[in-house]
């Protein structure tokens, strides 16, 4: 018995040492700031700005928000000048968004995406936002606290009202960057009047962005991907309730033309024939704007034929660039009962 | 302590020692859809070979096993398990203080960590055998627990198509992935095996396999955890993938993290896995140079104390 109570105790003092290292390196609030978001944007030298909360709890317990802005010639350069600023530590535990705007270029981005993966204090599910003027930023006001959690919270909100899925998580764009043909999706908000806004996403192949879709082509773009869970779309004027939706992409060779179909299959409710040619319609338009538009496989249609159609794929693999650039596109709507 | 005790408290420390090295090395780099089958696979060729091997260990066979009491092949047999054990507990070794210095102390000194981490394993390796076998058993329980709970918080963030395959399987890929973890299984297994036989005196294939078992619903936990979240060819760059796809996990709005359940996980797995080896190392080692060297007393079942596991498999 005395034993088992031994074994007991040590177990137990190893469950406590679980629990207590999960926040490791202890220090006292009033010597470090709380990160809740980056945001980089690019001139002539790369800019890092940090909102970051404060409490002094000697002389005042109200929490402050600050915000640090600093330059570099790279990431890691600016974040040091940024770190240099104060004399509390940055705690970046707790950062929810790194935001970005059009300024900055593929290489910062690259940048920044070996910043998020060498500093192990941020954690993986950190998401990646895009912003019309990062400058903007400090104006806003934040609606919960902090304006990154705010892009965290109207993601997360968009994602369970509209369902769309998106990719805009440090790891889940990892991930796509390592398999989906590098291509992934970072939501797009719209500051103005000291509020954020989603209003669209940019499509990013790699580290570079390539494509801007507005509110409408990102449901699009959604449904054909199988980004789209469920939720309401517009169709003409008309709200339809989307209940489930499948999209299967296939490729065709024919006259040395790649003929690539996404067959959607809708569970729709309230719903008319003609409204399903309609959001047939609208799809295919999108679909045939698109390679114009962005230049590269958005669609990620060469990871699908290079794992579901691999003698086409190895007709078409080193010419693939041209092959859809000229490629027709067919979409095909088709609404199942549930 | 009592044979069907130890048999019990045996199956879940050998269970963690098992699971040690796959889920500090897991997801490997020729990963790809399959490769939870080919982990599956790998724990069934182990097995096999635990069947196998237990007809060689149970030294109370006179034909096949009867064979180690011999004085040469006894000699040989020892000094082959000691290098093993020596090799798999330096591997797992290296392993978990790289995790600890890199991950959780990185601002600390290495070989300070080196020395925490060889007298934490030197003193359950050294002590009574029991002690080891105790913390075995309730360590794999919380450890469980804490996967599961990982597991759960964090399925919002899984993507189902990351372990769908799409090709059918590749046999050069398949066989790579499975030898993978056949480096990580086999040697640990063998290893296991033979302590049994030097705490029991017999080999039980029932108490082996078990403990593989309960081994790979460890191991599988943590690999579904990481490919879900990463997906295989990202999360094979990835050192120590499990801690990392647990990092993602996070509470409430402050973003709480979660990442001291996995301290602990990889805490235990390589504290066990490197004492289990080093009380293997002990065993085989004269006891006179033990007595010499060490203050500790050792104190192992031996078959007098429980004769009736003399003649069992």
């Amino acid at each position: 018995m005395k034993k088992i109570k031994k074994s007991l105790a040590g177990v137990l003092v190893l469950c406590l040492m679980a629990f207590l290292c999960g926040c490791s390196g202890y220090r006292e609030t009033n010597s470090q700031y709380i990160v809740s978001m980056i945001a980089l944007s690019e001139g002539e030298e790369i800019t890092l700005s940090v909102e970051a909360f404060y409490s002094d709890q000697m002389n005042d317990e109200t929490i402050k928000r600050h915000y640090f802005t600093a330059r570099g010639a790279t990431v890691r350069e600016a974040y040091y000048h940024l770190e240099n600023k104060t004399t509390a530590v940055m705690l970046l535990d707790h950062c929810s968004a790194i935001v970005l705007d059009n300024t900055a270029k593929s290489s910062t981005i690259e940048q920044l995406f070996s910043f998020c993966e060498e500093e192990k204090q941020l954690n993986l599910a950190v998401q990646i936002i895009t912003v019309s003027n990062v400058n903007d930023l400090e104006n806003i006001e934040p609606f919960s606290g902090a304006v990154g959690f705010n892009f965290a919270t109207a993601v997360r909100q968009q994602s369970e009202n509209i369902g769309i899925k998106y990719h805009n998580k440090f790891y889940a764009a990892q991930r796509q960057r390592a398999t989906a043909g590098q291509i992934y999706t970072v939501p797009y908000f719209e500051l103005a009047d000291g509020k954020v806004d989603l209003c669209g996403e940019y499509i990013f192949q790699n580290f570079r962005n390539v494509c801007y879709l507005n509110e409408q082509e990102t449901l699009m773009y959604a449904m054909l991907c199988n980004l789209f869970s469920s939720g309401n779309i517009m169709v003409g004027d008309q709200t339809v309730t989307v209940q489930k939706c499948q999209t299967k992409t296939k490729a065709a060779l024919k006259n040395d033309r790649l003929n690539i179909s996404f067959a959607v299959t809708l569970s729709l409710k309230n719903t008319s024939p003609k409204m399903v040619q309609n959001l047939e319609r609208q799809l295919r338009d999108f679909v045939r704007t698109m390679p114009e538009r962005s230049r590269v496989d958005v669609f990620a249609c060469n990871s699908v034929i290079s794992e579901k159609q691999s003698d086409l794929w190895a007709k078409i693999e080193k010419q693939y660039d041209r092959f859809y650039q000229e490629a027709d596109f067919l979409v095909n709507c088709k609404e199942q009962k549930l | 302590m009592k044979p069907k005790t130890f048999q019990i408290h045996y199956v879940f420390t050998a269970a963690l020692a098992l699971a040690a090295d796959v889920v500090f090395g897991l997801p490997f780099i020729h990963a790809d859809a399959y490769n939870a089958v080919s982990l599956v696979a790998a724990v069934a060729v182990t097995a096999a070979v635990l069947f196998l091997l237990n007809l060689c260990l149970n030294t109370q066979k006179p034909r096949i096993g009867g064979l180690f009491n011999k004085r040469v092949p006894k000699i040989f047999g020892k000094i082959l398990f000691f290098l093993l054990a020596a090799f798999s507990g330096a591997k797992t070794y290296f392993y978990w203080v790289e995790y600890f210095s890199k991950l959780i102390l990185p601002k600390n000194a290495v070989w300070a960590i080196a020395v925490v981490a060889f007298f934490c394993a030197a003193y359950l390796a050294f002590g009574k055998n029991e002690g080891l076998l105790k913390i075995g058993l309730f360590s794999f329980v919380i450890c469980l627990i804490f996967t599961v709970l990982l597991l759960f918080l964090s399925a919002e963030n899984f993507e189902i198509s990351t372990v769908i395959p799409t090709k059918p399987p590749q046999t050069t890929a398949f066989l790579l992935q499975m030898t993978d973890y056949l480096k990580c299984l086999l040697p640990t297994a063998l290893l296991l095996a033979y302590y049994q036989v030097k705490s029991l005196n017999a080999c039980k294939a029932k108490c082996s396999v078990l403990a593989l078992l309960c081994g790979a619903v460890l191991m599988l936990i943590c690999l579904f955890n990481v490919l879900l979240i990463f997906g295989t060819q990202y999360a094979a760059q990835m050192p120590f993938a499990y801690n990392e796809a647990v990092s993602t996990v996070s509470i409430g709005i402050l973003y709480t993290r979660m990442d001291g359940l996995a301290y602990f996980v990889y805490f235990i797995l390589g504290a066990v896995k490197t004492a289990v080896c080093m009380m293997i190392m002990r065993q085989i080692l004269p006891k006179g140079i033990l007595k010499a060297a060490l203050p500790f007393k050792s104190q192992n079942v031996t078959p007098n104390e429980c004769p009736e596991m003399r003649f069992k498999i």
